[in-house]
């Protein structure tokens, strides 16, 4: 795995964005300890320069760390498996890599949150002239440093534990989850179910929110948004593991997200995880507009047009997401007549 | 705290980037307003800064410290972003003039008015009497690299007066004319005062330093800005 070309890549994307984001946040730390807005003196005025300077930087470091995610993502879900021994996707590499993988995929996730709220952020302090939360966006920055660190470390590691790992076995990780989340004592509510509502239920209300951000933004708190968003992302990735994937696979038992990325299933969950992806995001932008207006009124103006378009990218996603999920299972009730798992 | 308008430079100082005391120090401790309705002059020898004031008056060059204000607002230390979009409320002549040698005087002139959001007729309106009052009608379709010297330079105030700026900076805008043009230069730079612009020249021309149209005289002597001969308040 260690001279596979996505795993180079994928390094020098990190490489890249450490780098970037190292500088920015050394300058950042100046903003956020030193900022002076009223003071027109030299160290002030140098201060300022940074802050554009670590603006610019970090935006590159933003970039990079996304195409990093992307690229470790693109390994796992189908540019890996193939050098891992008895892997078939995804499941597989990530059971090669421990406990590393999924905490590596968590701590990006939280770490990319972060940049993506500070970008939020960081734009609409370019509308105003006077720097108004040039302070806060230097914290929010700061702030995706451990989480980067952490993800950073653990890709490492990840990667490592996959070069030295013996055979897996895809299948034997997927059936065993299967006989573990389907109705034993410690489960007396089916994870299928739960997952199948919270993500439908959840879905909704962001849809109504979505739609409340684009007719009457700044209406309602962003944090909402953002929580519902997690929360029903968790839903929604179960859901497509347990309910929606059966139709792609078109077996019962066979609760993979993985082999959905795979080019047999045509890559769906490119699509699928992607839509998610841009939900939470999006959410996230609406909470960090909403903070932004909340503590620097004279972005108000700004702030309402982020969340507003920001409303139209969560429910073209939904949509999207929607589609990419249900579809096959739609189309599949159309011609048998029949639900493949009977969730009601 | 007062707000001024027109332009004003508060405790501006500018030195040029360097390690440690090779900085040079170019400006020091600059303060003085220039008003609407007047036009400025400032005089110097040759190296005294004159030319990096101008710079830092049009947001070219950042100060080192202190700022400089356009109506009470702190442009000097705004964003590139809106530094450029204020910028499009000042009319520029260079020294070395800095126009498009490969395209016509009308072009030259049709570059300032793009940013704005004048009409197409109305463009077309304003680069014709900029180029009557250049003395300039007949060379409209001319490139500029064809033209004279001073013709050039009468080309580089009629771009920085077509878009009827606020604020007009220019250096040695008189160089290279003779008496006659030099006159109408000092009459446009006075008919856009008395439209409210704030103009500020930095020249060496005694045709400029006894005109009677400068409202403000002031001489730099080693990076400090002193009142000149001559100096009036501002009306």
């Amino acid at each position: 795995m260690t001279w596979h070309p996505l795993t180079w890549a994928f390094w020098a994307a990190v490489a890249a964005g450490i780098l970037l984001y190292g500088i920015a946040a050394v300058r950042a730390m100046d903003v956020f300890l030193n900022w002076q807005p009223d003071c027109a003196e030299a160290h002030q005025l140098r201060r300022e320069h940074g802050a554009e300077i670590a603006s610019l930087l970090a935006d590159g470091s933003f970039a990079c760390f996304t195409a990093a995610a992307v690229l470790g993502l693109m390994g796992v879900a189908v540019g890996w498996h193939p050098v891992v021994p008895g892997a078939m996707c995804g499941t597989g590499v990530l059971q090669a890599m421990g406990s590393y993988g999924r905490q590596a995929m968590i701590f990006w996730g939280i770490g990319l949150a972060i940049l993506a709220a500070w970008r939020v952020l960081d734009r609409l302090n370019r509308r105003h002239p006077e720097w108004a939360a040039t302070r806060s966006a230097g914290r929010m920055l700061l702030t995706a440093a451990p989480f980067l660190l952490l993800a950073v470390y653990s890709s490492w590691q990840a990667l490592m534990h996959a070069e030295s790992v013996p055979a897996v076995s895809c299948c034997a990780a997927v059936y065993d989850r299967v006989l573990t989340s389907s109705g034993g004592p410690a489960y007396p509510i089916r994870i299928p179910t739960l997952s199948f509502w919270v993500h439908l239920i959840g879905g909704m209300v962001l849809m109504v929110l979505a739609i409340f951000e684009i007719r009457a933004a700044g209406r309602m708190p962003g944090a909402v948004t953002a929580a519902i968003a997690i929360v029903w992302s968790v839903g929604a990735s179960a859901a497509v593991k347990h309910v929606w994937s059966a139709y792609y696979y078109q077996v019962l038992s066979h609760p993979c997200p993985w082999c959905l990325f795979l080019p047999d299933y045509h890559g769906a969950g490119f699509l699928i995880f992607g839509c998610m992806a841009v939900i939470v995001m999006k959410a996230v932008a609406v909470w960090s507009a909403d903070s932004a207006c909340r503590r620097h009124p004279q972005l108000a103006k700004a702030a309402h047009r982020r969340r507003h378009r920001s409303g139209w990218r969560i429910t073209w996603a939904l949509i999207g997401f929607t589609i990419a999920a249900a579809g096959p299972a739609i189309a599949w009730r159309l011609s048998t007549g029949a639900w493949m798992k009977d969730l009601f | 705290m007062e707000m001024k308008t027109g332009l004003e430079c508060r405790s501006l100082d500018f030195a040029w980037p360097g390690k440690h005391k090779a900085a040079r120090q170019v400006l020091t401790d600059v303060s003085t307003t220039f008003s609407p309705g007047t036009l400025s002059l400032i005089t110097g020898e040759t190296g005294a800064g004159k030319s990096t004031l101008l710079h830092l008056l049009a947001g070219l060059l950042r100060p080192t410290a202190g700022e400089v204000r356009a109506d009470g607002r702190a442009v000097s230390r705004w964003p590139a972003y809106h530094r450029d979009r204020w910028r499009r409320r000042v009319g520029i002549v260079f020294q070395h003039l800095a126009l498009v040698p490969d395209i016509t005087a009308a072009e030259n002139l049709l570059l300032a008015l793009l940013p704005g959001s004048t009409s197409w007729s109305g463009m077309q309106a304003a680069i014709r009497r900029q180029l009557v009052d250049a003395d300039l009608a007949d060379l409209a379709q001319t490139p500029a690299g064809e033209m004279s010297g001073g013709q050039r330079q009468r080309l580089a105030v009629a771009r920085a007066m077509v878009a009827a700026p606020r604020f007009i900076l220019a250096d040695e805008p008189t160089a290279f004319q003779d008496d006659a043009h030099a006159i109408g230069v000092i009459g446009q730079l006075r008919t856009a005062v008395e439209a409210g612009a704030a103009a500020v020249v930095c020249s060496q021309d005694p045709r400029l330093k006894s005109s009677p149209a400068v409202h403000q005289h002031y001489h730099l002597i080693s990076g400090r800005l002193h009142p000149g001969p001559g100096h009036q308040d501002p009306p």
